[in-house]
């Protein structure tokens, strides 16, 4: 045996030397690695004959082809049986999936027994607030709310669910006027069958009752009538009159009232802050309402100052960062028409944008100004996130400071449950505002952080280490 | 003995430099002039989404590229849908679960074996159903697991889109109401669910994850089971191409090579059992 191993060793290196090595490549490649795979799959049991058409001469090349897709579906159950119901006291965030709910933890506490699972979301004097709870429907058509956190639930007992400032408003008999109001940690704010008052509400009243301002709903009777009233029932007399032939929704702490054929305004108190003596009378919105009388429209403060006088304009629009009038806007801060060191200023959530020779610059309603460097558009705001169009035809999302969390952004999207805005790319990646990548194949709903995202036929939620917390499966396609 | 091996290693060492010591090189065999694929040539493939994985494997390896770049040149679609797509166009390559409803004019030849099977939630206590109770429940005759022997919970179908290779396959081999079984539902994780697929996408694949595979007629949907036809209902993926794709068109060579030894063992290699019958026992719809 000894003297084999050095002529082994010879025959090796002359062989080596001489091309063989190249072409042992060539039939291992060509039929060793296929015999081998036919004998893997049980083909060489059957006769030579049935497996020796040989097929064209065609070229292949392995080397990209790497492994088949496989997938795994990560969840668990809360209980074995079959969860029709929604029991409280889970913990952490709940995530709608699949027709249920399942928390943060993966684990599923609600079978598919829902249409749908919306978080709750109202608009305070033109800003939206998250209320941290869901509205669910059932496939019946009936509502229940939940928090979002699982704390608490109601029963599928509502035919409707306004979300507004004090809660969620569910209503249970339309016709009846009846409606309880949840808060967000599921105590109940007020029941309408407590108001002596629900008697003479116009039939279907009850949802007016979100008009909600300044400690009182705005409510509107079987005659016709309008008329205030407190989460207790009582009713607010406005100069007098718990009555009014017209009456808008406190904002900014006003509300519009039409008394004695003019409009005017009382605060919380019902005392008149704008004594009845306008034709028409819009609600306030950043301090500033549109109001027309005798000399035509023109624009208010809170004190019942005129700071704009519009004149014979057809209509006025009254916003946070800016005010409107027949197409011609106005800023806030001083009241001129919105041109900006020789740019004409296009209207934003937050005041006025302008595109200058290197960039955007924003002029604020508050005075400030944010600079978005190589720039031509504004296109969006949310939360600390803006997004831009860069000179190249390409989209970015940038921070405050001018910095780019994320360019190839398809859209800005805020958090249903906190309302932080992230950056959502063509790609489906999902950047926070301070450009850390949260997950990747993300849809644009996120809800405290989890991701809901598809891959391939995966569907689920990822935290915001970018992995899967809960994924199913979705495969019907053949 | 001692004394030779210096002597060897280095007469070793003159030869590995001086190539005229070295043999002639074997002569190939005569073979075939080499058919190779590109961008332009490659034929449209149509591929039902079972056999997606495969039509996408083979076009990496036809093409040098991953399988995500194949996935770009392969149109997936339900099973029946590709068979359609292939006689709309005229032209190309299907690949597809047999439909038992083929376009007419298009060659067809199996090149892999799959299987129907059922798979329901691992808490239900269900482990096997006959084919008589399959169809109970796909005909919706018994809508309740307590006449199975499970729980008194409904049972729920996880409806596949209409023209799925595997509603085909339920409505040949097993008899279904059609309406029930193409009612797509979204993710099921109750404890009533029964869904239905092929073997290779619900098992090597992992799409039925977190579910218990059924037995069917108490044999289970085992690879050994499926190719020795024990587990019987099997399925064949077919590949098709129009009759009239002339001879070393790049359709007609594709559709040979997949049936060749060669295709055969690389179809083998992706994980995909060999057909049934014998490759290349292909013939023309009618």
């Amino acid at each position: 045996m000894k003297r084999l191993i050095p002529m082994a060793l010879c025959l090796a290196l002359l062989l080596s030397g001489c091309g063989l090595s190249e072409q042992m490549a060539t039939v291992r490649e060509e039929y060793i690695d296929p015999a081998i795979e036919r004998a893997d799959s049980g083909d060489l049991d059957q006769p030579m004959e049935e497996v020796a058409q040989a097929g064209p001469n065609v070229s292949t090349d392995r080397s990209l082809l790497g492994e088949p897709e496989t997938y795994e579906a990560v969840y668990s159950r809360a209980q074995s049986g079959y969860m029709s119901v929604l029991e409280e006291g889970w913990s952490g965030t709940l995530l709608p999936i699949g027709g249920g709910l399942a928390t943060s933890e993966g684990e599923i506490v609600l079978d598919p027994v829902l249409h749908s699972a919306v978080p709750a979301v109202c608009s305070v004097e033109g800003e939206e607030f998250n209320l941290q709870i869901y509205i669910l429907e059932n496939a019946d058509g009936m509502y229940a709310v939940c928090s979002a956190f699982g704390d608490w639930v109601t029963d599928f007992a509502y035919t409707e669910v306004i979300p507004f400032e004090l809660g969620v408003l569910c209503v249970y008999d339309a016709g009846e006027n009846l409606a309880v109001c949840y808060s967000s940690d599921g105590s109940v704010v007020f029941d309408t069958a407590d108001f002596t008052a629900r008697s003479q509400f116009a039939s279907g009243g009850a949802a007016g009752l979100a008009n909600y301002g300044s400690g009182y709903m705005l409510c509107e009777y079987a005659n016709g009538q309008k008329g205030f009233l407190d989460t207790e029932g009582s009713v607010l007399s406005c100069g007098g009159d718990i009555y009014l032939d017209d009456a808008q929704p406190f904002s900014d702490g006003l509300a519009a009232v039409y008394s004695g054929g003019a409009w005017g305004y009382v605060n919380s108190e019902g005392k008149y802050v704008v004594e009845p003596g306008y034709e028409q009378a819009g609600a306030f919105s950043g301090g500033h309402a549109a109001v027309r009388g005798a000399d035509g429209w023109s624009v208010i403060d809170t004190a019942g100052n005129v700071v704009l006088e519009l004149g014979a304009v057809s209509e006025v629009t009254v916003n946070r960062g800016w005010i409107e009038a027949d197409g011609k806007y106005y800023t806030v801060n001083d009241y001129t028409e919105a041109v900006f060191f020789g740019y004409t200023g296009t209207p934003c959530d937050e005041g006025f944008w302008v595109q200058g020779a290197n960039g955007v610059r924003v002029f604020r309603a508050d005075g400030t100004q944010v600079y978005f460097s190589g720039a031509v558009e504004l296109l969006d705001q949310v939360g600390y996130l803006y997004l831009v169009r860069l000179a190249d035809g390409t989209t970015a999302a940038m921070d405050e400071y001018s910095r780019v969390v994320a360019t190839g952004v398809e859209r800005l999207v805020a958090d249903g449950l906190t309302g932080v805005g992230f950056a959502l790319t063509d790609d489906g990646e999902l950047y926070g505002s301070d450009g850390a990548l949260l997950a990747t194949d993300c849809d644009g709903e996120v809800l405290n952080m989890s991701a809901r995202c598809e891959e391939g036929p995966l569907t689920g939620w990822k935290n915001s280490a970018g992995e899967w917390i809960i994924c199913l499966i979705n495969d019907t396609a053949d | 003995m001692k004394k030779l091996l210096p002597i060897a290693i280095i007469l070793m060492l003159l030869l590995t430099a001086c190539g005229d010591f070295a043999p002639e090189a074997t002569v190939e065999p005569t073979v075939a002039a080499e058919y190779t694929f590109t961008g332009e040539t490659y034929p449209q493939i149509y591929a039902g989404a079972a056999a997606g994985e495969l039509a996408r494997a083979v076009t990496a390896i036809m093409l040098g590229l991953d399988r995500e770049g194949a996935a770009e040149l392969v149109s997936q679609s339900t099973s029946a849908a590709a068979w359609e797509a292939l006689a709309s166009a005229g032209g190309g390559l299907a690949l597809a679960a047999d439909t038992w409803d083929l376009p007419e004019g298009v060659d067809v030849a199996a090149v892999a074996t799959d299987a129907l099977v059922f798979y329901v939630s691992p808490d239900n206590p269900v482990d096997s159903l006959t084919l008589d109770e399959l169809e109970e429940i796909f005909t919706g005759a018994e809508t309740n697991w307590s006449a199975f022997g499970g729980p008194d919970a409904e049972i729920v179908i996880m409806g596949r889109e209409p023209g799925s290779g595997s509603v085909e396959a339920l409505k040949s081999l097993i008899g279904c109401d059609e309406g029930l079984v193409t009612d797509v539902r979204g993710q099921e994780t109750s404890e009533g669910v029964i869904g239905f697929g092929f073997y290779y996408p619900c098992v090597k694949q992992g799409l039925a994850g977190g579910c218990k595979l059924l037995a069917v007629d108490g044999v289970l949907p085992a690879e050994s089971a499926v190719a020795s036809e024990e587990y019987a209902l099997t399925v064949d993926y077919l590949v098709g191409v129009m009759s009239g794709a002339a001879e070393g068109s790049p359709e007609r060579t594709l559709w040979e090579w997949m049936q060749g030894a060669v295709g055969q063992a690389f179809i083998s290699s992706q994980g995909f059992l060999s057909p049934v019958g014998a490759p290349g026992d292909n013939e023309v719809t009618e």
